[in-house]
């Protein structure tokens, strides 16, 4: 799956052999922002080319994040569901015995938990890049 | 960074719509150490004047080494999410398990604090006084009369109706033995000794009658895993919930109440603060 994906972006970044002066115009372009290769092979890894490559790895950690997160969701869920149950089946004999039952906990929002994350890309320095 | 991709990928095909994504660097750590890395092997590459320029493996490589070098990355921040999450989990089940404790808890051990109460627990005791099988030795000595009944539902056992007096380390039915004359049997169990095995219900129109559960026990003198039926009803509350809720008392029985702690908000997301 990985290499297959490595071959589509692959093959979709070869241009067609290219003249000295076809160069020259292509060298302009934003091709030109990170030299890997020199002409007339794969003439660099152009700054769109990475920020898709970026998108793809994301969209990719996205699913893997959603899909082990849903998990958790559901057991949690569950466990909810069972602790529901308990609480219909006691109502009644809170009611019998005409005591307070304890009341649920209140549900707390995930953004309320502590992100123990910093993105790596804010510790870069962009002119190092571009120059 | 305004001119157009001149590649198409199907995720980001080219349209009237489409947006340029902002490619404005940086891309992180451990992507520009690769792209460092591939401008380096580049420059040695223009060096070695036998070195293949146009390979196309070359290229599959300084992409794979880009994409390794997001995945790196993309990896920290899945795992602190997935982090966050799991504390979020924990702090719920953790809630939860207090919330079923306190209620199980306060419902046990309002004996002397509450009348209705209290008059439930002496009918209980008086009923387990009665009982044909009065319970393992532990039971007999630690015969307490304060047991509160936490649940008090109807159940069908066999043909006869009666009811099911649950506290939190007992099971007691009370079924009529003869309908006409009124004489009743009292059987009684004691939940840690007892396994609960839900049948499921016959499929068949002929017999309609919802699940039912077997109370069983370990056989002495046999090899272990042997277990015997003892007893057989139907709980008008449902078989699974009965099960699930004989589980949760067994749960509170066997846990220690210091095992969670909370603080006056409860939760472990209070622990870490």
């Amino acid at each position: 799956m990985f290499s297959l994906q490595v071959r589509l972006f692959c093959r979709s970044l070869f241009i067609p052999p290219l003249s000295k002066d076809s160069y020259a115009q292509h060298n302009n372009s934003t091709l030109g922002v990170y030299p890997a290769f020199q002409f007339p092979a794969l003439p660099t890894l152009d700054g769109h080319f990475i920020s898709q490559i970026k998108t793809l790895c994301r969209e990719n950690m996205i699913i893997s994040l959603v899909k082990t997160a849903s998990d958790l969701e559901s057991y949690a869920r569950e466990y909810e569901i069972s602790c529901g149950n308990v609480e219909q089946l006691l109502r009644p004999t809170f009611e019998m015995y005409k005591l307070t039952p304890p009341q649920l906990p209140m549900p707390v929002p995930l953004t309320a938990y502590p992100l123990d994350f910093r993105a790596p890309e804010g510790n870069l320095v962009v002119i190092e890049l571009y120059s | 960074m305004s001119s157009p991709c001149f590649f198409t990928h199907t995720n980001f095909a080219l349209s009237s719509t489409y947006r340029i994504p902002d490619v404005m660097p940086p891309w992180g750590p451990e992507v520009m150490a690769a792209l460092a890395s591939l401008e380096i092997s580049c420059e040695n590459t223009q060096a070695d004047e036998s070195c293949d320029k146009f390979s196309f493996e070359r290229s599959e490589n300084s992409v794979a080494i880009i994409i390794a070098a997001f995945q790196k990355q993309n990896d920290l921040e899945q795992g602190a999410r997935l982090g966050r999450k799991n504390m979020q989990v924990m702090d719920r089940l953790a809630k939860m398990l207090a919330h079923k404790r306190n209620s199980i808890v306060k419902i046990r051990d309002c004996y002397a604090r509450n009348l209705l109460a209290a008059k439930a627990a002496d009918d209980f005791h008086a009923f387990r006084l009665k009982s044909s099988n009065i319970g393992s030795l532990s039971d007999v000595m630690d015969a307490a009369t304060n047991e509160v009944p936490l649940i008090i539902c109807n159940v069908l056992v066999g043909q006869t109706a009666g009811v099911c007096y649950i506290t939190h380390s007992h099971v007691l039915f009370n079924t009529q033995l003869m309908p006409i004359l009124g004489r009743n049997k009292v059987s009684l169990f004691s939940i840690m000794d007892v396994e609960v095995t839900i049948n499921t219900p016959s499929k068949s129109i002929l017999n309609p009658l919802p699940a039912s559960l077997s109370f069983t026990t370990a056989v002495f003198g046999r090899k272990s895993g042997t277990r015997e039926e003892v007893y057989n009803f139907i709980p008008s509350i449902g078989a699974r919930r009965f099960a699930k809720f004989i589980e949760v008392l067994k749960d509170v029985a066997l846990e220690d109440p210091e095992s969670l702690k909370f603080s006056a908000k409860g939760g472990l997301i209070y622990l870490a603060t």
